[in-house]
């Protein structure tokens, strides 16, 4: 892991493309963080991304149930 | 093992599912994640299909029979969730922007049929023209990644 030290508004370039800046840190260990990037790339909170993926596995895993072959899932009235 | 076959002019192939066994699909089925599903880097290419007519759909594996996705069409569910996709988010499955996707999302089915639930945060989007695919995690945090699809008002019919 690259370690690096940084104070508020201070920043680090990645790939000469983006550009993280340290924008406050708070008493009670909190880091905001300044994030720009080009469009395409996807940044997201970490846990936010494993949430995802325990949901994804979690569908996988669901899909093998016996009882649910037709998962029927009738329409809404309007 | 697939078997492509003609029938009329529509290309057919006989895909082994693992919910369905043996079904023969248009190849215009086929799907291909252009990022791949989360947790699942390794595969690229599913068959998209409708056992039956509705809201639900299944998404199974090309590579490995043994996996397979139920999706949720959720408007056609009767769902109206704010999901908003900008057209520089599909750019890359779909040149002429959003008016040419589909939007699916991936559903957690449970013993308890009431219990079944979809995740509306990260839906799954194909391209119509294209056939290419993406996940996408959005922004918008009130779109809840456990909606409970007992919220729905369901009419049984």
């Amino acid at each position: 892991v690259l370690v690096l030290s940084r104070k508020s508004n201070e920043s680090i370039v990645i790939n000469g493309e983006i550009v993280v800046t340290v924008l406050e840190v708070g008493r009670n260990g909190q880091v905001r963080l300044g994030i720009e990037a080009p469009r395409h790339y996807q940044i997201y909170r970490h846990e936010l991304l494993l949430e995802i993926q325990r949901e994804n596995r979690d569908a996988l895993s669901s899909a093998e149930f016996d009882n649910v072959a037709s998962a029927r899932i009738p329409p809404q009235a309007n | 093992m697939l078997t492509a076959t003609k029938e009329e002019s529509v290309a057919v192939v006989r895909v082994q599912t693992l919910k369905h066994g043996l079904i023969d699909l248009a190849e215009e089925c086929r799907i291909t994640f252009a990022t791949p599903l989360l947790g699942f880097e390794h595969l690229k290419s599913f068959y998209i299909y409708q056992p039956t007519p509705g809201p639900t759909y299944w998404m199974q594996s090309v590579e490995q029979p043994r996996v397979a996705f139920c999706l949720l069409a959720p408007f056609q569910a009767g769902l109206d969730p704010q999901i908003v996709i900008e057209p520089g988010d599909v750019s890359d499955i779909a040149a002429s922007g959003t008016a040419d996707i589909q939007l699916f999302t991936l559903v957690v089915l449970d013993r308890d049929p009431s219990l079944h639930r979809t995740n509306l945060r990260a839906p799954i989007l194909v391209g119509r023209t294209s056939r290419l695919a993406k996940q996408v995690v959005l922004s918008d945090q009130r779109l809840a990644i456990k909606f409970f699809l007992r919220d729905l008002k369901v009419l049984e019919v």
